[in-house]
């Protein structure tokens, strides 16, 4: 009895020396990209780029960062993208779960031809619908406004995160729906007392993702917004980047870094938040 | 006779406060999708049988776009072929890591957060600058890669200047960058229920073998959504390519997606373009369509 | 206490998205008169000034908005901003307003696509003049305004300048604002070492597959090389051997002349050899790298990048010289152009506050000129030949007289705008001998005629 006791501690203490042995391989190789780009960030162009590669900088530049900074307004860009991300953020997870909540639960005539179009404005490339689309925000006087970059987050949130949502309420037990029912709860409060609650991990990888997102992305606020007291630190990034091969990468890397520090920190600080589902908790009376 | 009225009132009265409910609860999306999106899509469908530029205004030309596309233009083939390539490449891979290593971080592993953290980074940070860093990590002569493996003594190749290895680095890069794929799936398989696990081990069943019965079948709703994605987002790869091959060598990294932005914003063809976008648009839809028609098949919901 | 929680923090996402759709709702409601008049009079918030604007004589008095949309990042962006700036002070009775997109390449394309095709353009918008064909609807015809004017051009603008912005058929779509073109920079100790002579005017890239060997020593990343692989060589080499992409009028494709066919065994020759580094040392790394460390004998330094090459240079302790650009057997100069101008949209209410910006952008204004000269040759004459002209760099006799004195011999950047269809091909058909082996002759025979469909496609051939 004991015999057999210990071979499986020891069973499990190689199976899990194995599974840090693994995470450690595959964390190098997700850090060390990172890790280049910290020390670029220090480093002269030249150096950067020198063979063989030096893996910490002869000189520390802390000029990188003082001379990038400079390159936009990134004080006034954070305030932007803070507000852009924050709205986004707390609208997306809302608002997506919410019309997934409706795909995935009311069997509805119509449903299915809903879901397919759904699924569809996923599939088309967005270079040939960007013109008409831009058409209508101008024709509705968005354009040069915040609007644009808000509306999808408040309409739904994308498909790619109501997809997402339905999949993991389909999941659920229909009991839960069943015991919210005859505890009298209408629809709209089953999903917010009930529905929402459940889906609690699933709702801080939809924020995390459309933070990290907004946070990032250049390509729309660049389409939709004219002022330069608009722009995001994502075009803030941009104009760093010169298309005519002389971008000062060590600049790049450093104001990169920058800006990609205070994700990172919010990530990790996210994480005592990722708690467990309802599923695994169980469901409470 | 009366009861069996009375129960097909019953259904329709279940029937009819389902409509209400669904259509309450997308309408959000549906007043955007109605406003927004099916105006663009229906004109881009209309562009792709003119000879229209970025403008909007052209001539009706019937199928001569398709005609174009399929018979003469060598490039869109090549996309095509290039494409799916990577999808194939891409997706597969893709799945089973993330599955892999969601399944090694929900092992109860000491610093989850950490650890959640570490392989996220890349998807947080991937962008132009890394995107940039990658390209250099491949260089055949100052590159990182190869450094490393001169110091074994192996003379590595010209990864991203040979035409049958520039789509693998790609492919390599994408999957670098799995982040959300992972947190998805590690989102997935921390929702399994604790008592299943719990009764397996009662049975004395194997690490692997509660890999295989438990975890994989009860994450394949996650697993579905990956692919889903993956498919969808994969037949669409611009960005990569365009930054860092801009689709050579002789178009190996040519993606359908990049054909479609020189076509529509370098040569003035939106037409042409949108012809593309739709023959991609009706590819994605056939693949998704097929997982989707086999999704009863392997896909478990818990209810 | 948990459960007060949960409710405020749902009411608060109620009445978030409520709010939010409510605002949407409103605007959207609130913004349907401006559809209508938006139909009409695209630029809508100015239709005050629209008026005031039609009512006066042109050229006089200037009044009303003016939008001037731009790109640009780093220092390109600084420059353009600092311009503007002078013009706004200059002029307090315009309200100008402008933007400057850090991108020049996919989102600028983009971006200015959908505004151009709905209208909401600014009423000056950068352009390049190697776009010709592509926004011919959307830009007005500058030469009534030129003749109005009565300026001769040949003196006020750099010559060579100019000639871009005219279409096939005379339009004058844009006006200039800068232009650059190359100088060979050279490492004069590797040259002392080597014991070549520096290449004199009428040196060609055929000659350098003889001498250009001496500097070729070393294995993988410590070997070094003649000519560094810039990205121009990329528009220089369908010039190299005494060929032309194409003709003059755009009418017809000359990439299948032998004159191509030998510049890619040309291009092939130098690699082989090792005097241009090939694409396993090159491509994902900036070529400026090589040459400032010491790995090139020489650099095609383009007149956006002196400042940084000569910086970059000095700073590793490297000694650099400027010589001439190689020509081809028939002596004509390989220089290639690179061009930044402004042009007015149709859409534009302000079109005469809009000609005063680009002309004082082009000539009439010194300090603004003074701005641009930072990244490139002003195209106004004064200043580029003499402020622009006498700013030295770091490095013995190196100023930017060379760009001034030969702008006027350099072909414009050959495969911009419509044209990048066949800049695309032909990037394959370089792949195609240099990565893949593939012969020239072949790969001509399977491209030139695909080329050929291309420019019969072209819009300015179908007119």
């Amino acid at each position: 009895m004991n015999k057999r006791q210990m071979s499986k501690t020891t069973a499990r203490r190689i199976s899990m020396t194995i599974t840090y042995l693994i995470l450690i391989a595959c964390a190098v190789v997700c850090i060390f990209p990172f890790f280049w780009m910290l020390t670029t960030a220090f480093k002269s162009t030249a150096e950067a780029y020198s063979f063989p590669p030096t893996f910490f900088p002869k000189k520390w530049l802390l000029s990188n960062f003082s001379n990038g900074l400079q390159v936009a307004d990134f004080a006034l860009f954070t305030k932007n993208t803070i507000f852009l991300v924050l709205v986004n953020t707390v609208a997306t997870v809302f608002s997506s779960a919410l019309v997934a909540y409706g795909f995935a639960r009311f069997p509805a005539t119509g449903a299915k031809f809903w879901y397919t179009c759904l699924m569809a404005t996923m599939m088309l490339p967005t270079q040939v619908t960007l013109i008409p689309q831009y058409l209508l925000y101008f024709k509705m006087g968005l354009v040069d406004t915040y609007w644009p970059l808000v509306i999808p987050s408040l309409l739904g949130g994308g498909a790619y995160n109501i997809f997402l949502y339905r999949q993991f309420f389909l999941s659920l037990p229909k009991e839960l729906n069943e015991a919210a029912t005859i505890d009298g709860a209408n629809s709209f409060q089953t999903f917010i007392y009930i529905m929402l609650p459940a889906v609690k991990p699933i709702s801080m990888c939809v924020g995390v993702m459309s933070l990290v997102y907004n946070w990032n992305d250049f390509y729309q606020p660049l389409i939709y917004l004219n002022d330069t007291k608009k722009f995001t630190v994502a075009i803030g990034l941009q104009f760093l980047n010169s298309s005519m091969g002389t971008t000062k990468i060590g600049q790049m890397m450093a104001v990169s870094l920058t800006l990609t520090i205070p994700v990172l920190i919010i990530f990790f600080v996210c994480q005592k938040y990722f708690v467990q589902g309802i599923k695994m908790s169980g469901i409470k009376g | 006779m009366s009861s069996i009225s009375k129960k097909k009132k019953k259904i329709s009265g279940i029937q009819k406060r389902n409509n209400i409910n669904f259509y309450l609860y997308i309408s959000p999306w549906l007043l955007f999708f109605l406003v927004l999106t099916v105006y663009p899509m229906f004109k881009s469908l209309t562009l792709a049988f003119t000879d229209s530029d970025f403008s909007g205004k052209g001539n009706f030309v019937g199928l001569a776009n398709f005609i174009q596309a399929f018979t003469v233009d060598v490039q869109v083939k090549a996309a095509f072929k290039n494409t799916i390539c990577y999808v194939l490449m891409y997706v597969p891979l893709s799945l089973i890591l993330s599955f892999f290593l969601g399944w090694l971080l929900s092992r109860k592993v000491k610093l989850l957060g950490l650890w959640r953290t570490v392989f996220y980074m890349p998807y947080i940070t991937s962008g132009v600058a890394v995107t940039l860093l990658w390209g250099w990590i491949f260089n055949g002569t100052y590159g990182v890669i190869n450094y490393v493996l001169s110091l074994f003594g192996i003379t590595g190749p010209n990864w991203l200047g040979d035409k049958h290895l520039a789509l693998g680095c790609i492919v390599i890069m994408c999957v670098w960058a799995l982040g959300n794929q992972i947190l998805i799936m590690l989102s997935g398989i921390q929702d399994i229920p604790s008592s299943y696990y719990e009764s397996a081990q009662i049975d004395g069943a194997s690490t692997l073998r509660q890999v295989f019965a438990i975890t994989l079948p009860l994450s394949t709703p996650t697993i579905f959504f990956n692919l889903i994605i993956g498919v969808i987002t994969a037949f669409q790869l611009f960005n990569q390519p365009y930054i860092l091959t801009n689709g050579g060598p002789v178009d190996s990294t040519l993606t359908v997606a990049m054909v479609i932005f020189r076509n529509a914003f370098q040569y003035g063809k939106m037409g042409y373009a949108s012809c593309i976008a739709w023959c991609l648009f009706i590819v994605i839809m056939i693949f998704t369509g097929i997982i989707n028609a086999t999704q009863k098949k392997w896909v478990f919901y818990d209810n | 206490m948990k459960k007060v929680s949960k409710k405020a923090c749902a009411l608060l996402l109620c009445s978030t998205m409520t709010a939010a759709l409510a605002g949407c709702g409103g605007s959207t409601g609130g913004s349907t008169p401006d559809t209508g008049t938006a139909d009409a009079a695209p630029a809508d918030s100015n239709s005050k000034e629209a008026e005031s604007t039609e009512s006066t004589a042109p050229s006089s008095a200037l009044s009303g908005a003016l939008d001037i949309w731009a790109w640009g990042a780093d220092d390109e962006a600084k420059s353009r901003e600092s311009a503007i700036e002078i013009f706004i002070a200059e002029h307090p009775e315009l309200e100008v307003t402008y933007t400057i997109i850090p991108s020049q390449d996919s989102v600028w394309d983009q971006k200015s696509a959908a505004a151009l095709a709905s209208g909401s353009a600014g009423d000056v918008m950068q352009m390049s003049p190697d776009f010709y064909g592509l926004n011919t609807d959307y830009y007005i015809d500058l030469n009534p305004y030129v003749e109005a004017d009565g300026v001769n051009l040949d003196d006020v603008l750099v010559s060579g300048t100019i000639d871009g912005y005219y279409d096939t058929d005379g339009k004058l779509e844009g006006f200039p604002l800068l232009a650059n073109c190359f100088v060979m920079a050279y490492n004069k100790d590797m040259f002392a070492q080597a014991g070549v002579p520096v290449p004199e005017a009428g040196w060609t890239l055929s000659d350098l597959a003889d001498w250009g060997q001496s500097f070729v020593s070393g294995e993988g990343a410590n070997q070094t090389y003649g000519l560094a692989k810039h990205w121009i060589l990329k528009y220089m080499m369908p010039y190299a051997c005494g060929g032309t992409p194409y003709t003059d009028d755009l009418s017809t494709s000359n990439m299948g002349d032998p004159e191509i066919v030998e510049a890619l065994t040309l291009y092939k020759d130098l690699i082989d050899k090792g005097i241009i580094p090939n694409d396993t040392a090159m491509e994902t790394i900036p070529a400026e790298t090589l040459f400032v460390s010491g790995k090139c004998a020489m650099y095609p330094c383009g007149g956006f990048e002196t400042i940084t090459v000569t910086n970059d240079a000095d700073e590793n302790g490297i000694n650099i010289g400027f010589c001439p650009m190689p020509s081809d057997q028939n002596g004509n100069e390989i220089n290639i152009q690179y061009a930044t101008g402004w042009a007015i949209t149709t859409t534009s209410k302000n079109p005469d506050a809009a000609w005063q910006f680009l002309k004082e952008s082009a000539y009439a204004n010194d300090e603004m000129a003074k701005q641009t000269a930072s990244i490139g040759m002003p195209s106004n004459k004064n200043v580029a030949e003499t402020y622009y002209k006498e700013i030295a760099f770091k490095g013995e006799g190196l100023d930017n007289s060379y760009y001034v004195d030969h702008m006027g011999s350099t072909h414009l950047n050959p495969f911009g705008g419509t044209l990048t269809s066949t800049g695309n091909l032909w990037s394959s058909m370089i792949e195609a001998v240099l990565l893949d082996n593939q012969d020239p002759q072949a790969v001509v025979a399977q491209y030139a005629p695909q080329i050929k469909t291309e420019f019969s496609g072209y819009s300015f051939n179908q007119k």
